[in-house]
């Protein structure tokens, strides 16, 4: 079993925020995460990391010294922040079976979050529902999100121009009133 | 080409749009496609070729290098091909049957493929030289396409197109099948020798090196079935032509209506005409033109004043016509009637060409008039006997005349034979097949006549139009007509083919002397070979 890289600290529907295991080390943004939950495994897209302070009313304050420095000389700082990171659902394992849409629950608080493994990249990326769930989302930068996701996703196909060009087929086709943001999105694709 | 219907109606035609693997590049104007639909098959033609996008946008945009991924997921589906297609025909899927007229269009997201051989014979037929015969290949393909021989003679026919079009290869060609199918009997008006003898023809070798050949004329393939009549024997023999009949015409034979049909060339007036028919009623049908042309002075004078005619207008008539009496085969008397031997021809199943030689234009009318006029009357003769007494049904004829804007134009339409003949004639059993660069220049009555075309290039609008006078979906086929090649391309439409197509004309070569020749050369040979194997074997005996 990999080990968990967090846990769900709020959770919904459509989203749900984790608390990273280690201070700044939250997945990538437009990567893949997984709950592992009783009946099913939900997926989703990491779209935001926040790191802040565990207190809100102790706001952190610049000390001007490295990292290194401040972990020799004030250690307790670091003790109380605290690495975030949103995940937006974009669809579950059940049975082994992956389905493209959004789970009939949401991830229970305090699930442990895992990274998706190379096998399932291919199959959750394999079907392209995930590209309308982001553009639908109303999350923050969405079409950075969808180009990272789209580059991210190419690696793990045989044919990864194939791939974009079939993603690249679905987004047009999400986006036939604004070609213009079309063309931003697919110029993020293939630098 | 592969694509799928998108939206169409029946008064509009169907619009596909293309595969994105294809490009419009792929598709041409007048190709043969097909559409599957579910319960039928739609035979239809290219009219129009597109580019469309969902998004305008993407059209203007020019996709610069880094928009390399953009380009590919855009042009192809979301710019693409539009085809306009008009159904034509359609025919059963379940049963190979007849084909029929379009009365439905096929539902949406039919596919739509480009016509192979197979759906080309199933529409035109396969040559067998008697009722089909191949008259060329639909563009880009090699399947022949063919016109039915009887249904092409039972109406009257029309072969036109600018100057160096190949409207003449064209016209030997439909004279060759009709000839060999014998669906009809010819008579043709050979005004530049092209059809009867040897003729040349130019042709590209590839480089841009015209290089002249010699053609086989009717004569030369059917030596048996085909007669040569020459008004102009000086010439034939110079050409090294063979005839087997000089025309001459006698002095008697003409009528005012005759003289009238050249009314803009000899520049005659109305009061002329009128002079003329006075003429005829007072000496006679038979006399006037000859006492006319023979009248001295004094003898005209006195002619005027006897019959109270006006001494002017009968000189100005007598040196107008002058050109008429003094055309070389204008004879006082004549060894045989032309038109009682080119009669009996025609009733034995031969068929007649009359070459003009260096005829001018000025003879090649009157001859051409006179002549059909007396075939027209004996033909209705015969016909109506033969409505009696149901014995000797006379052939069926067609009469190819050229420049046949000359015969038929609005002013003469009325007057001439031919009109008369295009109307009503296919009751009598005559059809007529004009070969003209002009049609603008024929009255547009007699063009609604025509069953058949066959249209080469036409530059002028003006002629275009008059082609398409009353062809139904004539706005597609002009567009089909203005892509034609200036060689070797043509339009056919009408009675004779079940739809209209442009065909890469066939070739006028050995190849198809061979196969339609009436010797059949590889039995002569074989016979050949017997005799001389026989005679060796004798002289082994001996």
């Amino acid at each position: 079993m990999p080990t968990h890289i967090g846990e769900v600290i709020e959770s919904k529907t459509t989203q749900f925020i984790c608390q990273a295991t280690e201070l700044h080390r939250a997945p990538d943004f437009g990567s893949f995460v997984q709950v592992q939950d009783e009946h099913c495994s939900i997926v989703g897209v990491v779209y935001n990391t926040t790191t802040v302070s565990s207190d809100p009313s102790r706001k952190p304050v610049a000390y001007g010294q490295t990292e290194d420095e401040l972990r020799r000389q004030q250690p307790q700082i670091f003790q109380l922040l605290r690495t975030y990171f949103d995940v937006l659902v974009v669809g579950y394992y059940q049975n082994h079976q992956y389905c493209g849409f959004l789970p009939p629950q949401p991830s229970r608080i305090h699930s442990f979050v895992q990274q998706c493994s190379d096998g399932q990249y291919k199959e959750i990326s394999q079907n392209i529902n995930y590209i309308s769930a982001i553009l639908s989302s109303g999350c923050e930068c969405t079409d950075e999100l969808v180009a990272a996701l789209i580059r991210n996703c190419s690696r793990y196909h045989d044919d990864a121009t194939e791939y974009q060009r079939r993603v690249g087929s679905e987004l047009r086709r999400l986006l036939a009133a604004d070609y213009e943001r079309f063309k931003t999105i697919i110029r993020r694709v293939r630098q | 080409m592969k694509g799928r219907i998108v939206r169409g109606s029946i008064s509009t035609g169907v619009e596909v749009k293309l595969d994105p693997q294809y490009t419009v590049e792929d598709v041409k104007v007048g190709n043969f496609a097909v559409i599957e639909g579910r319960k039928y098959r739609y035979f239809s033609l290219v009219s129009d070729v597109k580019i469309e996008s969902t998004n305008p946008a993407m059209l203007v945009d020019s996709f610069e290098d880094e928009d390399e991924l953009a380009r590919e997921i855009i042009v192809g589906d979301s710019i693409f091909g539009n085809i306009s297609l008009n159904p034509m025909l359609m025919a059963d899927k379940e049963q190979v049957g007849e084909t029929r007229a379009v009365r439905t269009i096929p539902p949406h997201s039919s596919p739509v493929r480009t016509a192979t051989d197979e759906d080309v014979a199933h529409v035109f037929g396969s040559p067998d030289n008697k009722v089909f015969f191949s008259m060329g290949t639909p563009l880009e393909m090699d399947s022949p396409v063919c016109v039915n021989l009887p249904k092409l003679v039972e109406r009257c026919s029309g072969i036109f197109g600018k100057a160096g079009t190949g409207k003449t290869f064209l016209t030997r060609l439909a004279l060759a099948g009709i000839t060999k199918s014998q669906a009809a009997v010819n008579l043709i008006f050979d005004a530049h020798n092209e059809y009867g003898w040897e003729a040349t023809k130019e042709e590209d070798r590839g480089d841009g090196v015209l290089q002249e050949s010699h053609v086989k004329g009717l004569k030369q393939l059917f030596p048996s079935r085909v007669v040569i009549f020459t008004l102009d024997p000086e010439s034939s023999r110079r050409r090294g032509a063979k005839f087997d009949h000089e025309i001459n015409l006698a002095h008697s034979q003409i009528t005012p209506e005759d003289v009238l049909l050249l009314q803009s060339q000899l520049n005659l007036n109305s009061t002329a005409t009128e002079t003329m028919h006075l003429l005829s009623g007072k000496m006679g049908a038979e006399h006037w033109f000859g006492l006319l042309a023979e009248m001295a002075a004094e003898e005209m004078k006195d002619y005027a004043e006897e019959h109270g005619l006006h001494l002017g207008a009968l000189q100005a008539l007598q040196r107008k016509l002058k050109r008429v009496y003094d055309l070389p085969f204008m004879k006082d008397k004549i060894p045989f009637d032309a038109v009682d031997k080119i009669m009996q021809y025609l009733n034995a199943g031969k068929h007649v060409v009359i070459e003009f030689g260096s005829t001018q234009l000025l003879g090649y009318m009157m001859v051409t008039n006179i002549l059909t006029k007396r075939i027209h009357a004996e033909y209705v003769r015969r016909m109506e006997k033969y409505q009696a007494t149901r014995e000797n049904k006379p052939p069926h004829l067609v009469i190819s005349i050229e420049e046949a804007h000359r015969f038929l134009s609005p002013e003469l339409a009325r007057d001439t034979i031919f009109a008369t003949i295009a109307r009503e004639m296919r009751k009598f059993n005559v059809t007529l097949l004009l070969v003209d660069q002009r049609t603008s220049g024929i009255d547009s009555e007699v063009m609604s006549q025509i069953g058949t075309k066959i249209a080469c290039k036409l530059d002028d609008e003006s002629d275009v139009n008059a082609l398409l006078t009353g062809v139904h979906d004539a706005k597609n086929l002009r567009n089909i007509l203005y892509s034609l090649d200036s060689k070797q391309q043509a339009l056919i439409l009408g009675h004779a083919v079940p739809m209209p197509v442009v065909i890469k004309t066939r070739n006028y070569d050995a190849q198809f002397y061979n196969e339609i020749v009436e010797t059949n050369y590889q039995e002569n040979d074989k016979a050949f070979n017997e005799m001389v194997n026989d005679m060796y074997n004798d002289d082994e005996e001996i």
